[in-house]
């Protein structure tokens, strides 16, 4: 699932077009994440010049016999329902008539992903930018798990940012395709989406009934990238990922994370345990306040992780 | 093939725009603008909730899917009128839309037959009828089309927070009359 860039003019069907080009004008390429996620691009609406981001979403040939897929349902309906400074804003959705079978979403229009801007060698000090950046992108978070939606694909990719004089003026996270709204009754949850190198333990573990805790890791594990400037942890697939994580933070104990550490076969193969790193010796350049955020936000056990609400009073972002 | 506007209003943001008066329901629905009393309406709206019970029983769906369907239904006539819309039609939809929310989906092939049965429970060649290919066939197309209508009219705003679960929870916390109370709760 890399960012793929290349700008140009999309691909579009004929059809497509059609839908588009009576309102809107200037498309450009932003990013294509495949078929199964949609092109991104930027474009003009004609009325008011106001410059926006389109995502088309494709209804899979073999779910067109059953309407519009939930998964569909599901992206728009989250959508509809947030309005946050911190959440790319949808205006309008679009849709086409019986025979093309897409959903245009039509959002507000963000400069750059934190992936990108982590590529480019900007002049700008990133460990000056990590407070603005997680009070933002915690608001967001806050907002989000009040709202009882797990967001449950945080990545560099999905989180925008635009800047002014070297600050983050905007920061907004995107790509609620993966969400899930928590409403009971609970059903297990499945563990399949997602970047891993931004997984939860739990997850990676394979635990179905996981909750809000599972974005608080990611973001900090995206937190950590920012400052070493490059992922966290590395790897391809889940066990690949855990031995990082448990690498860095040691194995999970039965002190640390209760009924798990002692059930978990994958767990108990690391054996002698591994000891966590000295957190200060891994990240020198972040101060000690930033560093006890960091530790609580990668913290092992999903219910001893520090909520986004909580990180938002943690005295390395109190202003 | 041109394309047509769907959902054209801007977001509204979380559940604003889902609140009127009895004021604003009983003498300005886009029913009573096309001529329709409030007798006749409140008529037509008990007449789609019997026939979403009926089609969500027998479709076996959970009665949290017939109570989602049924609040979209409400929210479409909300927002149109019963003059030009069917309302059996429409409230077969929203079945189908409920179990895809409410992640209990049934093919679309089911809802459009039980549906059938159901809208010409008083002809009995119904049954045969909607087997025939040509005629399966125009009342997927016409559910289909539908469907893109109530997602336009409803601006794709899904969610419908139930009041079951939070209802038994405080049942439960507040131990008063225990189980009539939650059984009376969910056959509402």
């Amino acid at each position: 699932m890399e960012e793929i860039v290349h700008l140009g003019i999309p691909f579009l069907t004929p059809d497509q077009w059609d839908v588009i080009t009576p309102a809107y004008k200037d498309f450009e390429l932003i990013r294509s994440e495949g078929p199964r996620f949609g092109d991104m691009f930027k474009c003009k609406l004609k009325s008011t010049k106001e410059v926006v981001a389109m995502k088309i979403l494709t209804i899979p040939e073999d779910q067109k016999s059953n309407g519009i897929p939930y998964s569909i349902l599901n992206h728009v309906s989250i959508l509809k329902t947030l309005n946050h400074p911190n959440i790319l804003k949808l205006h309008t959705v679009l849709r086409t008539d019986l025979d093309v079978e897409d959903v245009f979403l039509v959002f507000e229009y963000i400069d750059v992903s934190l992936k990108k801007f982590l590529a480019t060698p900007f002049p700008i000090d990133v460990i000056k930018l990590g407070k603005p950046f997680l009070r933002q992108a915690l608001s967001g978070l806050a907002y989000l798990h009040v709202q009882k939606i797990i967001h449950r694909n945080l990545k560099p990719n999905n989180i925008l940012l635009s800047f002014q004089n070297h600050e983050i003026s905007k920061l907004k996270l995107t790509d609620f395709g993966v969400a899930k709204s928590i409403e009971p009754p609970l059903s297990p949850y499945s563990i399949n989406m997602g970047n891993p190198c931004y997984k939860a333990p739990e997850l990676l573990l394979g635990f179905t009934n996981y909750s809000t805790a599972v974005d608080i890791w990611s973001m900090g594990c995206i937190f950590a990238e920012m400052i070493k400037l490059q992922p966290l942890f590395i790897g391809n697939d889940g066990p690949k990922i855990l031995t990082e994580i448990f690498c860095l933070l040691g194995t999970p104990t039965e002190e640390n994370w209760p009924g798990v550490a002692s059930l978990c076969s994958f767990i108990q193969a690391f054996d002698p345990p591994i000891k966590p790193k000295d957190l200060a010796a891994e990240f020198p350049k972040l101060e000690p306040d930033g560093l006890d955020l960091l530790s609580r936000m990668l913290c092992l056990c999903p219910n001893s992780r520090i909520s986004a609400v909580e990180a938002l009073e943690h005295p390395y972002l109190r202003p | 093939m041109a394309g047509f506007l769907l959902g054209g209003v801007s977001n509204r943001g979380a559940h604003s725009g889902w609140y009127f008066s009895r004021k604003e329901i009983e003498e300005n629905s886009p029913s009573r603008a096309d001529g329709i009393n409030l007798k006749k309406e409140t008529y037509l709206r008990r007449s789609y909730c019997t026939f979403l019970k009926q089609l969500g029983k027998e479709l076996k769906v959970p009665q949290v899917t017939i109570a989602t369907a049924i609040i979209l239904c409400h929210r479409f006539f909300l927002r149109q009128s019963h003059a030009k819309n069917d309302r059996r039609i429409i409230a077969t939809v929203c079945m189908f839309l409920a179990g895809k929310v409410e992640e209990t989906p049934r093919q679309l092939k089911d809802v459009i037959l039980v549906s059938y049965k159901i809208i010409y429970k008083k002809d009995p060649s119904a049954v045969q009828r909607i087997k025939q290919k040509e005629v399966y066939e125009q009342q997927k197309e016409l559910i289909l089309l539908a469907e893109t209508l109530v997602l336009a009219t409803l601006d794709f705003d899904l969610n419908v927070h139930l009041p079951y679960k939070p209802l038994v929870e405080a049942i439960k916390k507040f131990k008063v009359g225990q189980n009539e109370l939650a059984q009376a709760a969910w056959n509402f």
